[in-house]
């Protein structure tokens, strides 16, 4: 792969600057020094272009030049015509990738054309096919060095594009527990009927919780303030945490007793008459649907909420 | 009550399922057959009740005198007609009556549930002749329980009224006002029609309060109920008592068992002042007609009764009303960070020397800081419970916490009955407004295929709509896309409706079982019969009566439970 010394020169200076930059001709004249006829630079581009070294670009209505890698353009250059077109597509989609039948329709190629190169770019490892979340049934390349976007991947969420549920459980329990915690003080040493803490005790901070799940390492990968907000909405949307104010959680005392983590009345280590009084003065609310016992006997004595609509 | 009249009651609307089946079993078959009538046909005379029930005029008119006594009946003369409707407050009382005593014996006594006892059977009564049945000692007695009941508003004077529909009495104000309005070419029509129902708002606001006028006598510088006062229950009274209940139960779940105490007792303290939950205004048909007024209207009241300072308590109001059953101590921590509210932690107590010569400690009063922390609490929070108007003086706001009141029982009710997953997403429809499939799963984060079945049973229970966004001009299934909201009151109004239904089940059930077992019920009552069961039924019959009275228990259990979400749904 020989090329002049001024082609090289110039490859060299565009690689310098960057190697996504996009160069028009008058910078590249720049780059030479204007003693450089455009003859002459646009033989050297020539040179570079046969070599695969730079690609054009239309920005607007004028052209343009990037500089390709030498890596890169000896793969390139390895490849037939049709794997290079099909490459350079792949690689213009960048981390959201391209769907084969796209891939069809820009290229103008028979399919079976497109499967070859691909099956060829692929054994070559130059691509690799991702699963994406949002289309499932697609099949959608990418370069094999590049890592696919959230829009793909789905996220942290998401393992092998199917949404890893129990990971998502377990993480939405180890924050409320943290939370919890933090909202509710310990009954036992205080009064066993309720225990609260003061109005102006400050809830638990997204940065919190963030910090605590990443230090317990219950997520093998580090997730970010915003994956942490998206599980306190669970929570939220679960009525297990409130937002008092933005970005700051106490946990609901209606949680806790889901939970099952108070106790009964009943096991109370109370005196008798405020037991009593207390159990005097309890009332059937849908809140202690919990506790309260299904009666399942026989058929025919069951009423459903829905009875009106299904008579 | 013939198949044709059973299914009409069964199947024209929910209420008349219920009304018709509580009429049945208190006031009989007559009753609950004209009631059933007058339902399905808004208004009607004798005759036209004659010919629809196929009852003999003299049966309709002997029935009548009494359900309209019981307030279960309005009756309007118009010319030469009388015509009579449904008056749902009388059976509205036979459907709490229970509660209502059992409310009354708690709070007052025995004797003041058997006053409220007496008024509920007989509609009303006048206090004279309620009186007469006792001794000079015994009335002196009673008349202060009656002056106790009324002056807390459980019963209150009947008025001519009280027996019209409020409709019609507004209708007649307005058309006599209208009448004599004249008509002029510098004012428009809209104008003067507008103007007549001013005038007639206040007319009925007049004749309205001046019902109450009247109604003390001073007897030897004692000033006591007029013993020829007639006096009816009020339900209204009761229905405030029911918010207070369901407001409690909310606090309870929310903070905790001892602020939701405190929390009673504010309520209880402004019970009642508190607001009504309807008024004459509200009931006239197209007067608060903007999408806005009703709530304008309950806000507006709420807002008169806190100026007037009727709706505002304390700290203190409350630590001195506070039951001594409960111990406060140690209930408020402060969680490390000052220790500023430590040194209120001490309930303050009293020793005193016991006749065995110990000494015990008694709690006198609770301390006021502690109360005042649960206080704040309770207005602190995503829910308010209570809002603090001036320093240390606080208020309910009751219609917005009404409605949150509403929500959250809604919500619990989806969760116990369609389980977490399905109260996830409904929240989260909630929360989106209007949503498609796709975000309620990004932001629940459950797979596509769940929320789809969750939505789907949110669907068919009637919580959340389906709205159809079509993306071709022939509206193709294939490429429409759904999105999904959800209109809380219609949400409500359909629960409503299917609770109300399973309301009047439970009590058919029952008197159907007890129809089939009728022949030994009938034997069980007999005088001889009485008390000696035992001896008296061969065994499987007592075994039937043992699972019949089971049976009952049970679905009275159920009865309850479902009316303590109607008693919420129906605020």
């Amino acid at each position: 792969m020989s090329i002049s010394d001024q082609a090289n020169l110039l490859h060299l200076k565009m690689r310098d600057l960057g190697n996504n930059k996009l160069f028009s001709q008058s910078e590249l004249q720049n780059l030479l020094g204007t003693t450089t006829k455009e003859s002459e630079l646009m033989m050297y581009l020539q040179e570079l272009m046969n070599k695969k070294l730079t690609k054009l670009s239309k920005q607007g209505d004028e052209i343009k030049f990037q500089a390709i890698s030498s890596e890169d353009a000896a793969k390139v250059f390895s490849m037939n015509n049709d794997e290079a077109m099909i490459y350079e597509h792949i690689e213009a989609s960048g981390r959201e990738g391209i769907w084969t039948k796209t891939l069809k329709a820009k290229t103008n190629l028979h399919q079976h054309i497109v499967s070859k190169c691909l099956k060829s770019l692929e054994s070559n490892r130059y691509i690799k096919a991702v699963k994406s979340v949002k289309y499932p049934t697609r099949k959608i390349y990418m370069l094999y060095n590049v890592q696919p976007s959230i829009d793909v991947t789905g996220g942290p969420w998401f393992t092998d594009s199917e949404l890893d549920t129990e990971f998502i459980d377990t993480l939405v329990e180890v924050i409320w527990r943290f939370i919890a915690n933090k909202t509710f003080p310990k009954s036992d040493d205080n009064n066993p009927v309720q225990t609260s803490y003061i109005s102006q005790h400050p809830g638990v901070d997204l940065d919190d919780v963030t910090n605590m799940i990443n230090q317990s390492k219950v997520s093998s990968i580090e997730l970010g303030v915003s994956d942490i907000r998206s599980l306190c909405d669970v929570l939220i949307f679960d009525d297990k945490i409130e937002e008092i104010t933005t970005g700051v959680f106490k946990a609901t005392w209606q949680s806790v007793i889901e939970k099952g983590l108070n106790k009964d009345i009943k096991d109370l280590h109370i005196p008798r008459e405020t037991m009593e009084y207390l159990l005097s003065n309890q009332s059937y609310s849908i809140f202690d649907y919990k506790s309260t016992i299904e009666d399942l006997n026989e058929e025919s004595d069951l009423i459903y909420l829905d009875s009106w609509i299904n008579e | 009550m013939d198949d044709v009249q059973e299914e009409v009651m069964r199947t024209q609307s929910p209420k008349s399922y219920l009304y018709s089946t509580i009429a049945q079993t208190h006031l009989g078959e007559i009753s609950s057959i004209i009631i059933t009538t007058l339902i399905s046909n808004g208004r009607l005379t004798i005759r036209e009740l004659n010919v629809r029930t196929k009852l003999s005029i003299k049966t309709i008119k002997k029935a009548l005198v009494s359900l309209i006594q019981l307030n279960c009946i309005f009756y309007w003369q118009e010319l030469n007609n009388i015509f009579y409707s449904f008056n749902e407050i009388g059976i509205l009382k036979f459907l709490h009556s229970g509660d209502i005593l059992n409310h009354i014996t708690k709070k007052f006594g025995e004797e003041e549930a058997e006053i409220i006892q007496n008024v509920l059977t007989f509609g009303h009564i006048k206090i004279n002749d309620y009186l007469s049945e006792y001794d000079e000692k015994t009335k002196i007695k009673k008349q202060e329980l009656f002056m106790k009941l009324f002056s807390d508003k459980w019963i209150v004077k009947l008025n001519q009224f009280n027996f019209n529909p409020i409709n019609d009495i507004w209708n007649k104000i307005f058309h006599d006002i209208l009448k004599n309005t004249p008509r002029s070419s510098s004012q428009s029509e809209i104008k003067r029609v507008a103007e007549a129902k001013e005038k007639t708002r206040e007319q009925l606001k007049l004749l309205l309060e001046k019902s109450q006028a009247n109604i003390y006598i001073t007897q030897n510088g004692i000033k006591k109920l007029d013993p020829n006062l007639i006096v009816t229950f009020n339900l209204s009274r009761f229905q405030k008592h029911l918010r207070t209940n369901a407001f409690v139960n909310l606090a309870k779940s929310r903070i905790g068992i001892l602020t939701a105490e405190i929390y009673k007792v504010a309520l209880e303290t402004i019970e009642n002042n508190s607001p009504d939950l309807t008024d004459a205004e509200m009931e006239i048909n197209g007067l608060l007609s903007g999408p806005t007024d009703v709530e304008d209207h309950l806000l507006n009241m709420e807002g008169n009764l806190l100026r007037d300072n009727k709706i505002v308590f304390n700290a203190r109001d409350i630590s001195l009303k506070l039951t001594k059953k409960i111990v406060l101590t140690g209930s408020i921590q402060t969680g490390g960070r000052s220790s500023q509210f430590e040194h209120d932690e001490q309930q303050p107590s009293k020793k005193i020397k016991l006749e065995n010569g110990e000494s015990s400690n008694i709690v006198i009063e609770h301390s006021q800081e502690t109360v005042q922390n649960h206080l704040n609490l309770l207005a602190s929070g995503v829910t308010s419970f209570i809002t603090q108007v001036s320093p240390g003086r606080y208020t309910v706001p009751f219609y917005n916490l009404t409605k949150k009141l509403k929500l959250f029982n809604f919500e619990y009710l989806i969760k116990a009955t369609l389980k977490e997953h399905s109260f996830r997403v409904f929240r989260c429809v909630l929360e989106q407004k209007l949503t498609d499939e796709k975000s309620i799963s990004n932001a629940v984060l459950l797979k596509e295929k769940q929320v789809r079945t969750e939505v789907y049973h949110l669907i068919k229970n009637g919580f959340i709509e389906i709205q159809e966004i079509p993306r071709s001009a022939d509206r193709a299934a294939s490429k429409t896309f759904y999105s999904f909201r959800s209109k809380l009151k219609f949400d409500y109004e359909f629960l409503l409706n299917c609770l109300i239904y399973d309301l009047g089940e439970c009590l058919n059930i029952i008197q159907n079982f007890k129809f089939e077992n009728k022949i030994l019920l009938e034997k069980c009552n007999r005088i001889d019969v009485k008390g000696k069961e035992n001896e008296l039924l061969m065994e499987s019959e007592l075994k039937t009566l043992h699972s019949l009275q089971n049976r009952e228990i049970k679905f009275m259990v159920k009865f309850n439970r479902i009316k303590s979400l109607y008693d919420i749904f129906s605020l």
